[in-house]
């Protein structure tokens, strides 16, 4: 008995120590080696690898909304009959307009959008609790996190709505803001930008992306004097960088990789009248392998874009479409300062691919200069917001000319129905 | 002083010397013989122990069912006759000088009332007295005839309650386990494994991902090497497992060579031949490019062979196994290729301690194909055919250079003693490990080019797991009064996972015979994590038993875990039991061998993940700009445990000798549900899901098992066993949150729904205008009438289930089992249909839509296909959301025992026994669902998404022969 009452004494203590340490036990874990908590980045030193982070995240946000948007547009066509790997139904609904709000190619650059947006907002909110001692720095995260904050709104602006003719967004669980509140909030964020460029090439570039959210609105006089301050003629263009770890989505969803969406015949167009045209109208003719049998027995040619591969960079903003939309406001408002005419700036556009000037008796209007954003601006997201701004839209009434607010936004989001 | 010491040493030796002697020269012992005979029907029982218990020496009878034990001191001994699955007998025999003599005849314990089953996490107790209901399988028995892959099809129809859906047909394929009503939300939905008393990995690990199906790590086991399996199936029974325990716990024990007579050794041989077909082959009135499709997706072979060798002394047990099994599954790239080797050792070095080791080692290799939802499919490209033009997004000679294998090194194993320094108080300990490592290559080869890929692809993935498990715990049996007895145990058990994870996956090869990762050019991605989590447990348990008639059982367990940051939750568990035996009473007819009612009640929960309560957590990622911050972990610095609460009530019956019945019901509340959902893309924090506490699910069910043998001759035996199980839940309350739906809008949590419902927007027939005409879409088709608002059309898992199992034995030696499932309420989203719509090669719906234009405009026939058409329009899911009720004809064999034979031929010491059997698996399924197997889902078996089959491979039909033999 007395073996008894020694082992139960020495057992029931081990267990009450063992209480005791239960809560340092389990709390006593190796740290994970790929997270670090707010505190950490609340860094003067981490600042510029959270402005990566804003910059990385709208990059690869803006390549899958530039890829939807040709779907949407008259640019990029699905054509399951005729391509091999037109296999994706989100791609036929956008081509169509008749999108559902579950399309998951919506999806994936609607939520990476707020995400941008969060990371850019919340860059602000960091570089505003550092006291930096690298003003420079700090000089070049306000800069990146207005300019970022407001490049995100403007694609919500641009490129999403609540039904198919009401354009606009949400932010962060709030109610719907209509594209015209939401081109406002990004102009507040590029005015904040240009006061913090740190370089006159970035301060252009914010007043280009102002002037554009003007000149989306129809409000030319006030998008000119953004738009005249905004980029010049060398000016390098401005971005969303690509690699082969950072695939542009063209490549895999309407380009060599993967031809989901191909090039309007449009495009082969302009080429054929004018061969020049191809030096920024980059296009070839689908293989044949990569056609459907029905499409090789009905003798169809289609052309799929080879001006991105999975690492080239896309125009966010280039010299050449401030120009042309300077030349815009001039054929549809005038009164450029210096008396610059329409015609002059769109043959430096021109000029500038080694395409000859336009011809004297060709009239510089509100036509030929959508034809030459067509052209300009081939695979960069415009095309869609210029037929809708100007009513030419390919597809019939009730279609979509935005895309849907996902329904994952509208099953979480309490402040939408 | 010197003298008187020596005297008496002298004296002592002098003592010693003649007891010695007269120990030597004048013991009297004799040896006791017998046969051990089945009372009903008279035949020898090969294998029976026959144990002295005042002296542990023993025997067991060999094949003509004798025993011999020699040199027994001449006395009084209490000898024991066992035999698994007979009633233990307990006999006084006196040993004269000589020979002695005892036949004994051994009563079937045909209902199991002697069988012991667990009772809690330190503690067993007779089915007589279990106040819960506890799944057990004889796994040793059910595996001597039938072969199966791995314990997901051992299980499956044999447990009720328990429901297990394989993800795929992939040969080491995910498994999704549902237990019970499942009522928790947190978690995985998957019950707790042990092997041995180790906890063990049961993820479904993916990797580089094949379009959707994982490697279900489950398929490390052989389950030649289990004995037998007991399932807890809910908090009233698991509640001192704790934490995690909420889904049930599966507790595997493994074979240690028990029941082998000491001195003897078994060695046993086993074969297995097959080969996997279709379940159904691919129809001409279903897809234009069926031939295509059942000539790739076709039969493949299986085999399966396994060593062991078992036996012992009076002091040490042991049994050791080597086994492979290579099955290849339908279609190419697909296999198992599995090398089990286990050995367990049971050592008694005194009375007081007992040591034992189980340690299991495998290697595994699985090629996983190309399926699901993927364009480099074999499936994708079969099915989703143009017209009937396969290969539309792949060339197959690119498939066929795609390839996908992992390989696996796993240990389980554990070391414990059970110390018992006085009669009635034991302690006893356990550590444990499950330490495995993975590695997946995958190869895209260079020769051939594939969407997305510059000039092949090699990835690679590996896994570290490593999880311990410790267990510590004393066992106190004491009398309080003569009446009444008790147990009380207070014990611990700790876990500890570590998890490391490392990937590389480069492109731009220059050759395909070159496929180094140093031979590719273009870095695409890289990466590694780490997991370092613990848990700690400390319990109490104490039962009570007066008369042999009421029992009552109280515990509770507190729990503590890594999770939550700095701040360890702590959640307290508690369980109450009580039982009472009516068949000790006067006015219960003597038919009933048992009648009792039984009650329990317990909790357990789920902890959230180890970062759910940390709010943001930033990492890294590389885009273009370089290595830029984004953001890992989304959490919620609320997040509270889950807490399950179960209350189950029962009735177990035993009756005529010959039946047993037992009738469960129990009700489950989850409160606090923990659930990880999408929050808002506007809110910007969709980098991952954070966790929030729900609300409360409610879950209710019935189980019935009734089985029995009705007729037990000499020449003719049979038995039957009939599950079913009724089982429901329903989301109570979401605290407000919106519904949260799957990453394919299908399956939905929400208020005043069963789980993961189908909830969506229906069709019913065409839309018609107010002239009643049918409205015409743009393509010319009926436009659909759709309902307004989502509607519930289904849930993925069956309401009801059970199986009947039915044993015959005919002309002594020739037997012949079959087992038959069935699931009801169940509803599978039959995405592949839509898909072959979509792609114009579904003949069926090209009829339809002819036969639609052809129709004259307002006849019936017009309207009629109208309608059929409309629900036949794939923009809308709700179309394709089936009935998949089923009744599967899931396992047959017949067997011919020729053990006797051999006997018979003057072979019986040569050949211990010897059985021949031929099996078949999934035989015939019964069903209205129209697409190939209602049993699988296309992310396999851990998404949201669950019950969607989507170009995903069917579960194979096998037939195989069986060859086991002992010497």
């Amino acid at each position: 008995m007395k073996t008894y009452k020694v082992l139960t004494t020495v057992f029931l203590a081990g267990v009450l120590l063992s209480l005791s340490a239960c809560e340092d036990y389990v709390q006593n874990v190796d740290d994970p080696i790929n997270v670090i908590e707010a505190e950490a980045i609340a860094d003067e030193a981490q600042i510029p690898f959270f402005m990566d982070g804003v910059v990385g995240r709208y990059h690869i946000t803006h390549d899958a909304l530039t890829v939807i948007a040709g779907g949407l547009s008259d640019a990029l066509e699905f054509d399951s009959g005729n391509v091999r790997d037109a296999t994706f139904p989100t791609f036929r609904d956008i081509d169509i307009g008749e999108i559902t709000l579950d399309n998951n190619s919506v999806d994936g650059p609607f939520n990476n959008l707020g995400r941008a947006r969060y990371l850019a907002d919340d860059l602000l909110r960091v570089v505003n609790e550092i006291s930096f001692e690298d003003s420079d720095l700090q000089t070049e995260a306000t800069y990146t996190a207005n300019l970022y904050g407001g490049l995100a709104r403007y694609a919500y602006a641009a490129y999403f709505g609540l039904t198919e003719e009401q354009g606009g967004a949400t932010i962060d669980n709030g109610p719907f803001i209509p594209s015209a509140d939401m081109y406002d909030q990004a102009r507040e964020k590029f005015q904040a930008a240009i006061t913090s460029a740190p370089t006159d090439y970035d301060e252009r570039v914010a007043n280009s992306l102002l002037g554009r959210t003007y000149l989306y609105e129809g409000d030319y006089a006030s998008a000119i004097p953004f738009l005249e301050a905004g980029m010049e003629p060398g000016d390098a263009p401005f971005q969303s960088q690509h690699s082969l770890e950072s695939q542009n989505a063209f490549d895999s969803q309407a380009g060599a990789s993967r031809n989901q969406l191909t090039v309007s015949s449009r495009y082969n167009d302009y080429i054929e009248d004018d061969a020049d045209e191809a030096n920024r109208i980059l296009l070839e003719v689908l293989p044949e392998d990569e056609v459907t049998d029905a499409g090789v027995d009905a003798g169809v040619v289609i052309y799929r874009q080879t001006k991105y591969g999975p690492d080239t960079n896309i125009n966010i903003m280039s010299w050449q479409e401030n120009h042309l939309m300077l030349a815009e406001a001039e054929i549809e408002e005038g009164g450029l300062t210096g008396g610059i005419t329409a015609r002059n700036l769109v043959n430096e556009v021109r000029d500038s691919h080694d395409i000859d000037p336009l011809g004297i008796g060709e009239t510089v209007d509100r036509n030929l200069l959508l034809e030459e954003r067509d052209k300009e601006l081939y695979l960069t997201g415009n095309r869609m917001i210029d037929q809708r701004r100007f009513d030419f839209f390919h597809l019939p009434e009730g279609t979509w000319r935005y895309f849907p607010l996902t329904q994952s936004e509208r099953n979480e989001n309490p402040n939408i129905d | 002083m010197k003298i008187r010491i020596l005297l008496s040493v002298s004296a002592f030796l002098l003592m010693f010397m003649l007891n010695s002697f007269a120990g030597t020269a004048f013991a009297q012992t004799g040896s006791l013989t017998g046969t051990v005979t089945d009372a009903t029907t008279g035949e020898e029982l090969a294998g029976a122990t026959v144990l002295i218990v005042d002296l542990e020496r023993g025997a067991s009878s060999d094949s003509n069912g004798e025993y011999s034990i020699q040199n027994i001191p001449v006395g009084t001994y209490t000898v024991r006759y066992s035999f698994v699955g007979y009633q233990t007998i307990r006999s006084n025999v006196s040993i004269q000088q000589g020979l002695n003599i005892q036949d004994i005849e051994l009563e079937l314990d045909a209902t199991g009332l002697e069988e012991i089953v667990v009772s809690g996490i330190a503690s067993r107790t007779s089915r007589a007295i279990s106040q819960v209901s506890v799944s057990k399988i004889d796994v040793e028995t059910v595996t001597e005839t039938n072969s199966f892959q791995g314990i997901d099809q051992l299980l499956a129809g044999k447990a009720s309650g328990v429901t297990i859906q394989p993800a795929s047909g992939n040969p080491g394929g995910g498994v999704r386990f549902r237990v019970r009503s499942g009522t928790g939300l947190g978690g995985d939905g998957q019950p707790v494994i042990y092997i041995d008393g180790v906890r063990v990995d049961n993820s479904q690990v993916t990797g580089f991902g094949v379009g959707g199906q994982g490697i279900g790590v489950l398929s490390d086991l052989d389950p030649n090497q289990i004995t037998n399996i007991e399932i807890l199936k809910g908090p009233a029974a698991a509640a001192l497992y704790g934490t995690s325990g909420s889904n049930g716990v599966v507790l595997i024990e493994t074979k240690n060579g028990q029941g082998i007579a000491p001195g003897q050794v078994h060695v046993d041989f086993r074969s297995v031949y097959g080969m996997n077909t279709k379940q159904q082959e691919y129809a001409d009135d279903s897809i234009i490019s069926y031939e295509e499709a059942n000539e790739v997706i076709d039969s493949n072979p299986l085999h399966e062979n396994t060593i062991s060798i078992s036996g012992g002394s009076n002091s040490v047990r042991y049994y050791t196994s080597l086994g492979q099994r290579y099955e290849e599954g339908l279609g190419p790239k697909n296999y198992l290729d599995r090398q089990s080797f286990r050995g367990n050792i049971e050592a008694y070095p005194n009375e007081m301690l007992t040591i034992s080791a189980s340690t299991g080692f495998t290697q595994n290799q699985i090629a996983r194909p190309q399926n699901d939802n993927n364009i480099f499919g074999y499936l994708g490209n079969l099915v989703l055919a143009p017209g009937g033009a396969t290969y539309n997004f792949t060339a197959r000679e690119a498939i066929d250079a795609i390839s996908d294998e992992t390989n696996t090194n796993r240990f389980v194993g554990s070391l414990g003693a059970v110390f018992t320094p006085i009669e009635n108080f034991s302690l006893s300990g356990s550590i444990g490990l499950d330490g495995s490592n993975l590695r997946q290559v995958q190869f895209f080869s260079p020769d051939f080019g594939y969407a997305g890929i510059i000039n092949g692809e090699r990835a690679v993935f590996d896994r570290e797991n490593e999880q311990f498990t410790y267990d510590a715990n004393a066992t106190y049996a004491y009398d309080i009064t003569p009446e009444l007895q008790a147990t009380s145990i207070i014990g611990t058990q700790i876990f500890e996972l570590r998890r490391n994870t490392t990937f590389v996956q480069k492109n731009d090869f220059p050759s395909s015979a070159i496929r180094n990762v140093g031979a590719g050019a273009e870095f695409i991605d890289s990466n590694e994590t780490s997991l370092h989590a613990k848990e700690a447990g400390i319990f109490t348990q104490h039962d009570f038993l007066f008369r042999d008639t009421y029992s009552l059982s109280l515990g509770g367990r507190l729990d503590y875990a890594s999770a939550i940051g700095s701040q360890a939750p702590s959640i307290f568990y508690p369980q109450a039991r009580a039982s009472v035996r009516l068949d000790q009473f006067d006015f219960l007819p003597e038919l009933f061998d048992l009648f009792k009612l039984r009650a329990a009640y317990g909790e357990t929960g789920q902890l959230p993940a180890i970062f759910d309560g940390v709010d943001l957590l930033y990492g890294a990622e590389a885009f273009a700009v370089g290595r830029g911050l984004t953001i890992e972990e989304v959490g919620n610095p609320e997040i509270e445990p889950e807490r399950i609460r179960e209350l189950e009530i029962g009735v177990d019956t035993d009756f005529l000798d010959s039946y047993t019945a037992e009738i469960t019901y129990y009700k489950q509340w989850a409160e606090d549900s923990i659930f990880e959902f999408d929050r808002a893309p506007s809110t910007g924090l969709t980098f991952d899901s954070p966790a929030f506490n729900v609300g409360g699910v409610e879950g209710q069910g019935v189980e019935i098992a009734f089985g029995g043998t009705p007729i037990r001759q000499r020449n003719f035996e049979l038995s039957f066993n009939v599950l079913y199980s009724f089982q429901e839940n329903e989301v109570k309350d979401l605290g407000g949150a919106q519904p949260i739906f799957d990453g394919f809008d299908l399956n939905v949590i929400d208020e005043g729904l069963p789980k993961s419902s189908f909830y969506v927007l229906d069709v019913d027939g065409a839309a018609r205008d107010a002239n009643g005409e049918v409205i015409l879409s743009g393509t010319g088709l009926p436009a659909p009438n759709v309902s307004d608002e989502r509607v519930l059309k289904g849930i993925p898992y069956p309401e009801h289930n059970g199986s009947i199992n039915l044993n015959m034995r005919l002309f002594r030696n020739f037997e012949i089992y079959s087992l038959v499932d069935w699931a009801t309420g169940l509803s599978v989203y039959n995405n592949t249909r839509i898909f072959q719509i979509l792609f114009g090669n579904d003949v069926k719906y090209s009829e339809k839509t002819e036969a639609f234009l052809d129709a004259d405009p307002g006849s019936a026939e017009y309207d009629a296909l109208a309608d059929e058409v409309a629900n036949l329009n794939a923009n809308y899911d709700g179309n394709f959301i089936e009935d998949a009720d089923f009744i599967k004809l899931r396992e047959v064999s017949v067997a011919y025992d020729f053990t006797e034979l051999l006997r018979n031929a003057g072979l019986g010491n040569a050949v211990r026994n010897m059985k021949i059997s031929l099996s078949g698996r999934n035989l015939v399924t019964w069903t209205k669902y129209t697409g190939i197997d209602p049993e699988v889902n296309f992310t396999g078996a851990r998404s949201l998404t669950q019950g969607a089959d989507f170009l995903t491979l069917q579960t194979p039909r096998v037939f195989y022969a069986t060859l086991n033999i002992g010497f």
